[in-house]
């Protein structure tokens, strides 16, 4: 598998963000992670224990696609356990203004565990800088 | 850039375009197909329709080449051997309208493998739209409807369902109901 | 543009599902019954009005097109400021009328 980029999110080593991304919402992510650090970390299995991790799916999930995000999610929670899946935009969280397509998956939590969904379509970079806060237990900071 | 517009027969095709490419269209743009079903008169061989346009850059010209097949025969001779790039544009037509290119390569290209049916055709019906509630049928007030509510892009249910009595749904009147036209029933 | 939430001014609905229907997303519910209206003078003949039970919007499948803001004749829902946060369970991403406020 080729390499992730991993986001230093708060520049501290705390806390690590991945962007799955598929389609427009990865655009949203861009922005969020604008201005933040890039680890220069592309495998999971190097970033330092105890790591906090985030990996945000933005965009729709195809059917065809459906193989190569479960392989993501999997290897990354291999790695940490306590990884974080953020279903961001509606396409990742119900299938979003695809829902009746005959192509897309309805929802990213029908193939791997989710913990935190970020409606929108798309989302404002806001509302996922929000979202990283809770999942790292910032936002009470 | 002019472009010309290009009637061959299906028998032609593979021939047409080798031809044009021998005649200074020697780059491939795109292969597409359309579904021109309830069209009759203008498309009497058939109701697939299958595109391609082939660019002249040196002359600065174009031509759209078309050619028409059956809807219960959807054959046509690939043209992979002369513009290699068309091999992912006949996967995706082939798979999207289910036709089948001769010489072709028959493997899936964006639908998964389990996937049935052919999406693109204008008799599919869309599973999500026909199987969940359409939240829009209810009436102000709660009120049983009247009229019967059917969402756009659902056929009505005599014509596709369970309600249709004679089996087998009629591709056409499926095609026109989805869009919301009334359908006078053929008599068979 | 970064648009917020759409939310919803009670007292403006009657019910009339044209916003329901016009979504795109099917992402809009309304239940609603029919009530007496009182107080009428006497011997006027007996009218009735819609009353709004639920009014849903789940924001997994709203694509935030505004069509059911244009659409609605009585100016009935309006585009809001802050966006609809991230939440943890799917369930909560469908908010009813207390939500939409």
């Amino acid at each position: 598998m080729a390499g992730m980029q991993f986001w230093d999110w708060y520049g501290d080593g705390s806390t690590y963000v991945v962007d799955v991304g598929l389609a427009c919402c990865t655009l949203e992510f861009e922005a969020a992670s604008y201005g933040r650090t890039s680890a220069g970390i592309v495998r999971v299995e190097d970033l330092p224990a105890g790591s906090r991790v985030v990996v945000v799916i933005s965009g729709t999930v195809t059917d065809k696609l459906t193989g190569p995000v479960v392989t993501i999610v999997s290897r990354i929670r291999a790695a940490v356990p306590s990884a974080a899946v953020v279903a961001f935009g509606a396409c990742a969280s119900a299938g979003g203004p695809y829902w009746d397509s005959y192509s897309v998956t309805k929802g990213i939590d029908q193939l791997v565990a989710v913990d935190a969904y970020v409606p929108g379509c798309p989302p404002p970079p806001e509302a996922l800088a929000t979202i990283v806060d809770e999942l790292s237990e910032r936002a009470r900071v | 850039m002019s472009e010309v517009s290009r009637r061959v027969s299906a028998a032609e095709w593979h021939e047409a375009v080798a031809a044009a490419k021998t005649d200074g269209y020697d780059y491939f743009d795109w292969l597409g197909a359309v579904d021109q079903i309830g069209r009759a008169g203008e498309f009497d061989e058939g109701d697939f329709e299958v595109i391609t346009r082939l660019v002249d850059l040196a002359a600065g010209r174009a031509v759209l080449l078309r050619t028409v097949i059956p809807r219960n025969e959807p054959r046509l001779a690939s043209i992979v051997d002369v513009f290699a790039g068309a091999g992912w544009h006949e996967r995706e037509s082939g798979e999207l309208y289910a036709i089948d290119f001769i010489g072709g390569d028959p493997r899936r290209l964006l639908l998964s493998e389990d996937y049935v049916g052919a999406p693109l055709r204008k008799d599919a019906v869309l599973g999500a739209r026909a199987g969940i509630d359409w939240p829009g049928a209810k009436e102000p007030g709660g009120a049983p409807s009247r009229r019967r509510m059917v969402p756009p892009g659902v056929p009505e249910p005599e014509i596709w369902g369970d309600r249709n009595p004679e089996g087998e749904p009629d591709p056409e009147e499926v095609a026109q109901s989805a869009v919301g036209g009334r359908v006078r029933r053929r008599r068979r | 543009m970064s648009h917020g939430a759409i939310r919803l001014i009670e007292a403006n609905c009657t019910s009339c599902m044209i916003c329901a229907r016009e979504c795109p997303s099917w992402c809009i519910t309304i239940d609603s019954h029919t009530e007496p209206i009182p107080d009428l003078p006497p011997g006027a003949r007996e009218r009735t009005t819609n009353v709004l039970d639920r009014f849903a919007i789940d924001w997994s499948l709203c694509m935030f097109c505004g069509i059911c803001v244009e659409e609605c004749p009585f100016d009935a829902l309006e585009w809001a400021s802050d966006p609809v946060s991230g939440v943890t369970t799917a369930a909560g991403l469908t908010h009813e009328i207390e939500e939409l406020r």
